[in-house]
């Protein structure tokens, strides 16, 4: 008997698909060139030429959203990436070793965890300067005690499991007892996490380039088109409800996706009996 | 093949095996009986070398005449899986769901035996086969969510034997399994002594299987070895009062009939580890307890069969005629 697939995984598949789908093309072609102003085509409505119009400059909406989409993924791919590497291995490590090794990660992870995020990431960008590189950074610093909390919770029940015991009587080293059950057995509840922290990864980004510490212009990012529209709210709306929902988009869609994954990862509900 | 000697191993300053001594020979299947609680787990956890890093080890394990009482990790891995093996009880958790039974199996083959991966794959289905497992070829490209509970345990006995162990120690193999199923795994481990000369310790609070299990039948009661002796003996005839409780609680479908039908029980709990006295540990339950028991522990009695007890009554009742004595 195979499950029905999960509503949620497809629908997450399919929004994070059209995010990253955007991103990748937008590499090689936008409708128009994102960063062309043309003060005579200020503000046009929807129309054959400009999908969703253009801006206070005249620069196309749709090229602008795609390029945008470009930083979202990127910064949040890479920062997500390395918070996730780190935060598991800190996880991993943790759980096996035990003592005192355990419990300075761990109150390290609760030292961080009681910062607030964003007014942690924003300091960083304050001290350090907007840059690619220093958003990266402050959302991966983010994320890593995140990761590194659920890893150890799942590594430890894991270990815990009679397969560990059987592995241990059958003289497996813990190398390999680490290697061979518990990495594997973990890595359903790293790659769930990992795409709920990507959706709060966009945010973050999407909040600091808002606040001027993202990537910085021309690069186009949704944050900073929002924070350009706030000032046009009355005059042009859309300007500020296009990036919102691009953000929201890519934040939902991580979500469900992460939500279907969590059941489709698993042999026990995707090999039949 | 195996000797234990005044084994106790503790938890802070708790024993949850107190003096325990037992030998086992090479072929010989032994049952450990008791509660939850009453240190057979642990017990069988020591002779793998694997209680947890905070319990305390006194005494000797001796393995093919090896001391491993207090061995290193290390010196354990070498006796792991060749000298000792062990399966669980509940068979499912045993096994990584995430693998596929035949390379579960064949994995340590390879990687602690050198085998390469043909010769691996070949010995795997030929232990699948000789656990009597069907299809052997289709089951080990399955998970072990796809077997059965019967046939999972099958892959564990198969694990267990793939490096030839001297000795097989079964934690309640049957516990988990339906009675027919359960049946039919101590057949099979019946078979494999017997087959391959291996030794089996067979851990269980099943009286009806140990019986059918083990020649011999080793009686554990809050960590203490209370009663020792060829199982059709013990329990025909058991020395120990707890014993005679345990003989007598068993469920039986005869009993029925009579009229007063309830099921007769041991009064009262095992003791927690940490309410353990330095007395007797029946003491409290017991219905034949005197004054000194819970204050001071029975010496060990052996009688002329072979049968050793630890109850003050035994000791105050035997005479130099039918059995000798020690401290």
């Amino acid at each position: 008997m195979r499950p029905k697939r999960p509503v949620s995984l497809v629908i997450g598949a399919a929004l994070v698909g059209l995010v990253v789908a955007a991103a990748l093309v937008s590499l090689v072609w936008t409708p128009h060139d994102y960063e062309a102003i043309d003060v005579a085509q200020r503000f046009l409505p929807p129309s054959a030429e400009h999908w969703l119009g253009t801006d206070q400059f005249g620069r196309d909406v749709v090229s602008q959203l795609m390029a945008g989409a470009r930083s979202s993924v990127a910064i949040a791919f890479v920062a997500v990436l390395l918070g996730g590497v780190v935060g598991s291995l800190m996880g991993l490590v943790a759980a096996s070793a035990g003592g005192l090794v355990e419990d300075a990660v761990m109150r390290l992870t609760d030292f961080s965890l009681a910062f607030p995020a964003l007014l942690f990431a924003i300091m960083l960008g304050a001290l350090f300067g907007p840059s690619f590189a220093n958003a990266v950074v402050a959302i991966a610093f983010i994320s890593v005690p995140v990761f590194a909390r659920v890893v150890r919770g799942a590594a430890l029940q894991v270990r815990s499991q009679d397969y560990v015991l059987a592995a241990r009587a059958g003289a497996r080293t813990p190398a390999h007892i680490l290697w061979d059950h518990v990495v594997p057995n973990v890595l359903p509840a790293i790659t769930v996490l990992a795409t709920i922290e990507f959706a709060i990864a966009i945010l973050v980004e999407a909040a600091l380039s808002y606040l001027g510490l993202g990537v910085q212009p021309p690069t186009p990012s949704w944050g900073r088109m929002l924070a350009q529209a706030q000032t046009l709210l009355y005059l042009a709306p859309q300007l500020a409800i296009y990036p919102g929902l691009c953000i929201m988009i890519a934040v939902l869609g991580f979500n469900m996706l992460g939500d279907g994954l969590r059941d489709a990862a698993d042999p026990r509900l995707t090999e039949g009996r | 093949m195996l000797a234990i000697e005044d084994l106790t191993v503790a938890y802070g300053g708790n024993a949850a095996v107190r003096r325990a001594s037992l030998t086992i020979a090479a072929g010989e299947r032994i049952g450990i009986v008791g509660e939850s609680g009453s240190g057979k787990s642990t017990l069988a956890l020591a002779l793998m070398g694997m209680v947890a890093d905070a319990a305390r080890v006194e005494g000797s394990i001796r393995i093919g005449g090896i001391e491993m009482a207090g061995a290193h990790e290390k010196a354990w891995r070498v006796v792991r899986g060749r000298k000792v093996a062990m399966i669980f009880q509940e068979p499912l958790s045993a096994l990584n769901p995430l693998r596929r039974v035949g390379e579960t199996v064949a994995e340590p083959l390879r990687i602690l035996n050198g085998m390469d991966r043909n010769a691996a794959q070949a010995r795997t289905l030929a232990l699948f086969k000789e656990v009597g497992l069907p299809d052997p070829e289709a089951k080990a490209r399955q998970y072990p969510h796809q077997l059965s509970g019967g046939q999972r345990q099958r892959v564990l006995i198969a694990l267990a034997l793939s490096r030839d162990p001297a000795i097989l120690i079964a934690d309640e193999p049957t516990s988990a399994l339906d009675a027919q199923v359960g049946l039919r795994i101590v057949e099979l481990l019946n078979d494999l002594a017997r087959r391959r000369g291996m030794s089996v310790v067979f851990i269980s609070h099943d009286l009806a299987s140990v019986a059918r299990a083990t020649d011999r039948l080793c009686v554990m009661y809050g960590g203490d070895v209370i009663e020792t002796g060829p199982t059709a003996a013990v329990l025909a005839a058991p020395h120990h009062p707890y014993t005679a409780g345990l003989v007598a609680a068993r469920p039986r479908i005869d009993a029925r009939r009579e009229r007063r039908a309830r099921m007769a029980t041991i009064e009262g709990v095992v003791p927690a580890l940490a309410d353990l006295t330095e007395g007797c540990r029946f003491a409290g339950r017991c219905r034949s307890e005197m004054p000194h028991c819970a204050g001071e522990r029975p010496r060990v009695s052996i009688s002329a069969q072979g049968r050793t007890v630890c109850c003050h009554l035994t000791d105050a009742a035997v005479t130099a005629s039918e059995a000798r004595v020690f401290a």
